[in-house]
């Protein structure tokens, strides 16, 4: 039988308590099951029925032999959370948290089994009780999207909301982020905004909703370095694997390194600026911003792309790639190369108004584009090496600099908020762990 | 009618067996390791349920506010740290527990989820475990009936714990990701004995697949318990079999006391109620035993700590050894009079779980160095009368406060009898509180992970290949080995069939069963450590034995010299096989032996020689070789086959 077909003639729906009759695949006695029917998992058979049994597991059962089913009791609604009310101690500092997605504002829905990014401002507080002892908590959600789904449009109303939050009388901002692309949207808030305190971008690795998820740590920390830290915006992320105090790294300087661990984060040609934890903010090179009126400069313009340079770009395609676009980083080999074959196609792309930067996929270390004459082609035809800077970074930067009346040039060149570094420390490479470290 | 009739004994086991094969959800082998590590710290939190509730048992364990170190050894990867999603399940796993079910009768189901079950003491590095429930129903049989199986699941093993204490506890995570299945049973378990006989065939059956891991720590039972008026209790982590119908009986007598307090309460008309209305009314007795003689309270006063006490309304007598009275021997009343102490040890485990090292109560005072006195002026103070019971508690005042607030909750409990709650045993088959029966509200859907489809493909395959069963085995090594039937019982239920197969496919049965049997034996029983003895070295051992390089008689000789040379040298069984020859002198064989054999050789090919002269060196050596094989140098044989041959010639 078609699962639709004996679901719709039972009229069952998700969270039913129901009664299943069928054979299944294996059973010729027929198995006779009661518990919750449960959502349809999109990698499940068509016509398999999952229940969730008393003793809590769920199993799947086929009825495409045919079956009976019978509602024993309909859905209850979810039992109420105990009342989210809580007392809140008006001489602390107001620090307001927004929302946007991602894993640490993410709960488990039960109905559909996924990690869904959608969280009340209570919720919150709910989860992190301790929030309430450190600040007056002003949350609010501003969007639930997935990083992997944060339009560039999408920093502008981000950074909006920052400063009507400091406008509002808070001490700090905390965003709530995806960490696919959280590295993108704190250059672009650096760069977006002038702030009178410190605004810190946080995530999670590993789901709310586990006991062992990072969310809790990383939202406290971030909490801390909220209230004490300086202007500016900020990363804050585990600083290791276990759940020692987080790094603190500047929003222009940081990169996502790893795809699942919790020390993900890393200041990429730099260091920390600081280590902090729930109870304490311990600094390590403190920068001296200044504080300022809050308020949006400028906004970003789209029509850009990375080109990533590779053995197998063909210059036709390269080509075709760059039509339309107002500015481009070239995300070079080594010290900023890019195949010679490609030459004539930057050079009449730049000819018809298309901005080149030069950055370095190697990720740690400077371009240098005088050592080899491939370097010293490009920088000739007008293509700009952008020292340290993160390709990322870069990127971003580029399409806030189109969009200003400043030139181009001078902007991606200037380092504005700590994103271009004269010196590159030798301590900024990791050195190569046996594993972990102790 | 026997005594478990009369009390209503109901038993259900629950069996955890590690698998032979890599870890679940990722590419580690299952290893256990003693080398270096690092490691790291973490913290958990309990997490809202599917349900929206946090499930009891881990919001107890929260409370605790625990930080974990674990223990990383080179052998594990990312996902035991949960550093990383879980990898596609482990296939050959999945197979091991469907072969498993369709031996047990047990139906599989149709979409395998796993689920995660939340278990917050630090034992798995994510917060739960992640298990599925694989198949339902099927048997086992017992001398005393079947027992029906009603769950098979596959499920991650935890880590290793290290050490813990209140506030820290310390993992290995070599352990945590090996595939175990979860084997549970229905309470059809009448008698103590039966008990063990179910596991015992469990195990059997477990074991005739050959893909389940042996030894110390692979196998672990859970007991589950009741009796008629009582409550199931799980008893944890019960390793040896022998111990299974001593702690059983144990339990039941155990709940059988409590009955008794629950019913004696009623008698006396004491309401849950009434007792934790106590709450209020627990006093501080510092001061006031601040000259004690008593060692325990004045280290716990040094340490500026503080005594509490609370009456108990009506608990005079309940919580001690139980005297007087006249028990009807063979009778379960009798149980009451066995020595053993009523509600005490129960009320003290609770309190312990809070921190404290033990607590005193009214019926075993005076004594521990509390004077008569001190019991007169804290009954007087605590307005206790001949028929109250009260506890004292002496520690750190946060800890004392919450151990007596458990005190008087655990108090209140003894109106209902039994509790229902996990136990672990302890060396003299008693056991122990441990921590609250986890309710269902502890498991949610791994989310990291796809539903796995078991089609009929899948059965029809693993149905096509199904491991024989001991039973089947015995009789089919009578029938094809000609071994005895005592032999192929011992090797089959309680030796080694799996080392007995391997080496009997290149060796004579006969001669591995005696290896196995009574060879070995002999050499341990001559000090050899025989954990040497692997399949491995005794088929070094077997295959000289067949290239007559020694006697059958020698070989206990040669086992015990062969576990000396590997107690040196573990490594290399070949080498160490040698050296024992050599050393045993078995090797020796003079040139007058040497000879005899050249010139029988010879004698057969006397014509040949004659015409072949110094050319028939090269064909003779392969006859000569082969019947001096091991015992004569080669050099020495050609050189001898010459020297006759030129005599002859």
């Amino acid at each position: 039988m078609d699962r639709l077909t004996l679901l719709q003639s039972a009229t069952a729906e998700e969270g039913d308590r129901i009664r299943l009759k069928t054979k299944g695949l294996h059973n010729t006695q027929g198995w006779d099951l009661e518990g919750i029917l449960m959502p349809h998992h999109e990698f499940s058979g068509d016509n398999v029925i999952t229940v969730k049994l008393d003793n809590g597991y769920n199993v799947g059962i086929d009825v495409s032999d045919g079956a009976e089913l019978e509602i024993v009791e309909k859905a209850k609604d979810p039992p109420g959370r105990e009342a989210s009310e809580w007392e809140t101690d008006t001489t602390l500092d107001k620090i307001t948290i927004i929302s946007t997605g991602g894993t640490i504002a993410s709960y488990v829905d039960y109905r559909t089994g996924a990690v869904n990014p959608a969280l009340t401002a209570e919720d919150l507080v709910f989860n992190y009780p301790e929030l309430n002892s450190m600040c007056q908590v002003d949350a609010r959600i501003l969007m639930s999207r997935l990083s992997e789904d944060i339009r560039p449009e999408d920093w502008m109303t981000m950074a909006n909301e920052v400063v009507a939050a400091f406008k509002s009388g808070s001490k700090g901002v905390i965003i709530a982020h995806g960490t696919d692309t959280l590295g993108y949207t704190a250059a672009a808030l650096s760069f977006v905004l002038d702030v009178p305190g410190p605004v810190v971008l946080v995530g999670s690795q590993r789901s709310s909703d586990r006991p062992s998820s990072d969310a809790a740590h990383n939202l406290l920390s971030a909490t801390r370095f909220a209230l004490e830290g300086t202007p500016g915006v900020y990363v804050v992320m585990h600083g290791e694997t276990g759940d020692g105090p987080c790094d603190v790294m500047v929003g222009t300087k940081v990169r996502k390194m790893h795809s699942s661990r919790r020390d993900a984060f890393r200041a990429i040609n730099s260091m920390p600026i600081a280590t902090v934890t729930k109870d304490a903010l311990t600094w390590i090179d403190k920068p001296n911003t200044a504080s300022a009126e809050p308020k949006v400069i400028g906004s970003f313009e789209p029509a850009v792309d990375i080109v990533y340079a590779h053995p197998a770009l063909d210059p036709e395609r390269l080509k075709a790639n760059l039509a339309g676009l107002k500015g481009c980083i070239i995300a070079g080999t080594g010290l900023g190369h890019l195949g010679t074959q490609h030459l004539k196609v930057i050079e009449d792309s730049i000819a018809s108004g298309t901005f080149f930067c030069m950055t370095t996929q190697c990720i740690h270390g400077r371009v240098n584009m005088n050592v080899y004459s491939s370097g010293r082609d490009l920088e000739a035809i007008g293509v700009i090496p952008l020292e340290d800077m993160l390709t990322e970074t870069a990127l971003v930067k580029l399409m806030w600099a189109l969009t200003s009346s400043t030139g181009t040039k001078e902007i991606m060149t200037t380092g504005l908020k700590g994103e271009l570094a004269k010196r590159t420390l030798p301590a900024s490479y990791p050195d190569k762990g046996a594993g972990g470290e102790d | 009618m026997g005594v478990w009739e009369q009390v209503g004994l109901k038993v259900g086991l629950e069996i955890h067996r590690q698998l032979q094969t890599h870890k679940l959800f990722c590419s580690c082998e299952s290893v256990l390791t003693e080398t270096d590590h690092w490691t790291f710290s973490r913290h958990l939190r309990p997490t809202r349920s599917e349900l929206g509730s946090i499930d009891q048992a881990a919001s107890e364990e929260a409370k605790l506010k625990r930080e974990f170190t674990y223990q990383a050894t080179p052998d594990i990867c990312l996902v035991e740290m949960d550093e990383e999603p879980p990898h596609p399940v482990n296939q050959e796993a999945v197979d091991i527990t469907l072969t498993i079910a369709r031996l047990l009768g047990s139906i599989p189901v149709d979409e395998l989820s796993f689920m995660r079950k939340i278990v917050i003491d630090g034992s798995n590095t994510t917060g739960f475990q992640r298990t599925g429930l694989m198949a339902f129903g099927g048997k086992v049989d017992t001398p005393q009936g079947p027992v029906r199986v009603s769950t098979l699941c596959l499920e991650e093993d935890a880590a290793r714990i290290v050490e813990t204490d209140h506030s820290t506890a310390t993992y290995r995570l070599d352990r945590i990701g090996i595939p175990e299945v979860e084997l549970a049973t229905e309470p059809d378990i009448h008698t103590p004995e039966q008990a063990k006989e179910a596991a015992r065939a469990l195990g059997d059956l477990l074991r005739a697949t050959r893909k389940v891991r042996r030894g110390l720590g692979t196998i672990r039972q859970d007991v589950n318990v009741s009796i008629a008026g009582g409550k199931r209790v799980e008893i944890k982590l019960v390793q040896d079999l022998n111990s299974i119908p001593l702690i059983v009986e144990e339990e039941a007598r155990r709940q059988y006391r409590l009955i008794h307090v629950a019913k004696e309460l009623e008698t006396r008309g004491i309401t849950k109620e009434e007792v934790l209305a106590h709450k209020d009314n627990i006093i501080d007795l510092t001061e006031d035993l601040s000259n004690t003689s008593s060692k325990v309270l004045q280290r716990a006063l040094n340490n500026n700590g503080i005594i509490l006490g609370v009456k108990l309304d009506g608990f005079a007598g309940l919580m001690g050894q139980k005297g007087g009275g006249s028990p009807v021997e063979g009778a379960p009343e009798s149980w009451l009079y066995d020595g053993k102490r009523l509600l005490g040890p129960e009320i003290a485990d609770y309190a312990k779980v809070k921190g404290v090292k033990g607590l005193f109560h009214s019926d075993e005072l005076p004594a521990y160095g509390v004077t008569p006195a001190e019991v007169d002026m804290v009954k007087g103070l605590l307005s206790c009368t001949h028929d109250d019971g009260f506890v004292l508690v002496a520690e750190s005042p946060d800890i004392a406060t919450a151990a007596m607030d458990a005190v008087i909750e655990r108090s209140a409990m003894a109106v209902d009898g039994v509790v229902a709650e996990v136990r672990k045993p302890l060396p003299d088959n008693s056991t122990q509180y441990l921590r609250p029966m986890p309710g269902a509200a502890r498991m949610y859907p791994e989310t990291d992970l796809k539903p796995l489809e078991l089609d009929r493909d899948r059965a029809a395959q693993i149905d096509g290949d199904l491991p024989e069963l001991f039973g089947a085995k015995v009789v089919r090594y009578v029938s094809e080995f000609g071994l005895s039937q005592e032999s192929a019982n011992q090797l089959v239920f309680s030796s080694d069939f799996e080392m007995f197969e391997d080496l009997s496919k290149d060796h004579d049965p006969k001669v591995v069963t005696t290896t196995i049997l009574s060879w070995t034996s002999e050499a341990a029983n001559e000090g050899a450590n025989t954990d040497h003895l692997t399949t491995d070295t005794l088929d070094v051992v077997l295959t000289a034995l067949d290239e007559s390089k020694f006697a059958k008689e020698a070989v206990p000789n040669v086992l015990v010299g062969l576990c000396k040379k590997m107690d040196e040298d573990p490594t290399d069984p070949t080498q160490a096989l040698e050296a024992t020859i050599n050393e045993l002198g078995l090797e020796t064989v003079d040139d007058s032996e040497i000879i005899a054999v050249i010139d029988e050789e010879l004698q057969k090919r006397l014509d040949f020689v004659k015409e072949q002269g110094m050319r028939a060196i090269g064909p003779l050596m392969g006859p000569v070789m082969g019947r001096l094989r091991g015992k004569a140098d080669g050099k020495k044989i050609s050189q001898l086959l010459k020297q006759r041959i030129s005599e002859l010639t």
